[in-house]
Parts: C-alpha cells; structure tokens; sequence
C-alpha cells in the first residue's frame, strides 16, 4: 500500500526539519535557495528507510559544510576525516529521527531507519528514483541539496513506499 | 567519587559528545560500549550507576539490550537515548524498566537534569 502525503507537505517537512536540525545541532543556517547542486568538492551522507516506509533521503553539500557542521559538534578546529564521516553521519540520523517522528504524525505510520552511510561525491543508487530534490545556500554560501529518493521496487516486488498524491499537493 | 556512567551506543560521535557534556560534572564515564552485546558482557564487570542507551543499534538494539540487562539487574538505571521519538517507543522503554527516555539533540541541561533525577528516585 502505498503512503499518501501530498508534496508540498513533504517538502514542508524536510525544509523544516534539515534547517531547524542543521542549526540546532551543527550551528549551521540553511537558506532554501535555487542554486545550482554544489559543483566543487562534495560529500553525500545517507540513510535508508526501511519498515514501514520506504525511502532513502541523502544530503549532499561541499565539504566545508561538513567541515563546519563536526568542528561544532566537536567544538574544536581540527578534525580528521573520520570526525567528519562519524558526525556527519550522527546528525543525519538525527535530522532523519526528526523526519520520521512527523511522518509518524502525518501518516501514523512508524517507520524505522538503518545506519547511515557517508560517501565521497554524490550519491545515486540505481534501484532508486529522485522524487523530491531542496537546494539549500549555508551562511557563508556554500551548497547542499537534500535528495528524497524512492524505490522502484521493494524486496517484496510490491511498489510501496513514501508516495505523493498529485490531487494533493 | 563522581558516578559512574556507561554510555551504549554505536555512534563514536554521540558517545563523544555525551562524554563531553559530562566532563566537570559529577559524572564520569566508566565505560564505552559500541553494541548491546558488548553492554550485557560489560554490565556486571562495570557495575555502573547509570547507563545512557542508544535505540537503534545493529545487533541487539537499545530496547532488546536494556530489557535483557533488567532481567538479570532490575536494580539498573537505564536512560534511553534516541532520536526516534514515538510515544510507543516511549511506552516500550518504560514498560521494560527504563527511568527515562532523551530525544537527540539535548542540551547539558536536558542531560544533567534527567540524570540527576534518575539517580534521585
């Protein structure tokens, strides 16, 4: 069965949630802006829903936005690689505990979440389509995008997962 | 001697920055645990007073690791951890004997407040 949220209640719901958690827990202020994806050094970090919804969501920005967001974190200047892997990944996962808890309240579906994965460049998993993409500028003009991908198939081979109602939005 | 906490969580990060909210309190990290089994393992030779615990981890998660530490330890405080916050999950925590349960992200003062009143019931 597929989840009926209209899109603009989904965008609503991760615009929300990426700038609130992004500022609250990384010290970082996103814009929704119209730039183009961010074209110089990026790195994705992503996570997958995976019971009751199903759907991946990936952020990918310029490093320095990942630079920025562990050395807050951390509070302190030098970070290694790893840092910027591990926290990246900690504050995606709880922008994404964030998203899933409004899911829950438009749907009252509860979904659940796997680890978060971080990579070098984008990120783009054939078996996914892109459904929803929110470009982002951080304060000191650095880019990000965050990426709402959805399956084309479930394990099961039974289309399901988070979809929108066009007579909706 | 400050209290002795045991933080389980798979996240380096979030173990980090727990511990660094703790630092000048009287809290002191007695033991890092990355998954639930590791916990049970170190449960009895740590003996600490309080254990913050992460939700979702690989393996035995946070809910099936406190309530298999409760049995053999009912006297164990448990706060969970998470960034899901669903109120069933709430409710499955505290069935299972968990004092308390923290949403990421929270603040020194969310952290110390909800520690001292579990080691104050």
């Amino acid at each position: 069965m597929d989840t009926v949220v209209s899109r603009k209640e989904l965008e609503t719901m991760f615009n929300e949630t990426l700038q609130e958690v992004t500022r609250r827990v990384g010290g970082i202020r996103l814009s929704q802006s119209s730039a183009p994806p961010p074209a110089g050094e990026v790195y994705t970090v992503y996570i997958t829903f995976e019971r009751g919804v199903y759907a991946r969501l990936c952020l990918s920005a310029d490093k320095s936005i990942f630079i920025r967001l562990t050395q807050y974190m951390m509070r302190r200047e030098d970070v290694t690689e790893q840092d910027v892997e591990d926290f990246s990944k900690e504050y995606f996962n709880v922008v994404c505990g964030h998203i899933a808890a409004k899911l829950f309240q438009a749907t009252k579906i509860a979904s659940r979440f796997g680890a978060p994965g971080f990579c070098s460049g984008r990120y783009q998993p054939a078996d996914y389509e892109e459904h929803l993409v929110l470009s982002y500028s951080g304060d000191q003009s650095e880019g990000a995008q965050l990426i709402h991908l959805r399956p084309l198939e479930t394990p099961a081979g039974e289309l399901t997962g988070l979809r929108t109602d066009p007579s909706l939005s | 001697m400050g209290k002795r906490i045991m933080i389980v969580d798979d996240s380096r990060a979030q173990a980090f920055q727990v511990k660094g909210l703790l630092e000048d309190t009287d809290y002191e990290v007695a033991a890092c645990c990355q998954t639930g089994e590791e916990a049970l393992a170190e449960y009895s030779v740590i003996q600490p007073d309080l254990i913050t615990m992460d939700i979702i981890m690989p393996g035995m998660d946070g809910l099936e690791t406190a309530q298999a530490i409760l049995e053999g330890h009912p006297e164990a405080k448990i706060v969970m951890i998470s960034s899901l916050d669903y109120e069933d999950t709430r409710k499955e925590a505290s069935d299972i004997g968990a004092k308390a349960f923290l949403n990421k992200p929270f603040t020194r003062d969310d952290l110390i407040s909800t520690l001292d009143r579990v080691m104050n019931e």
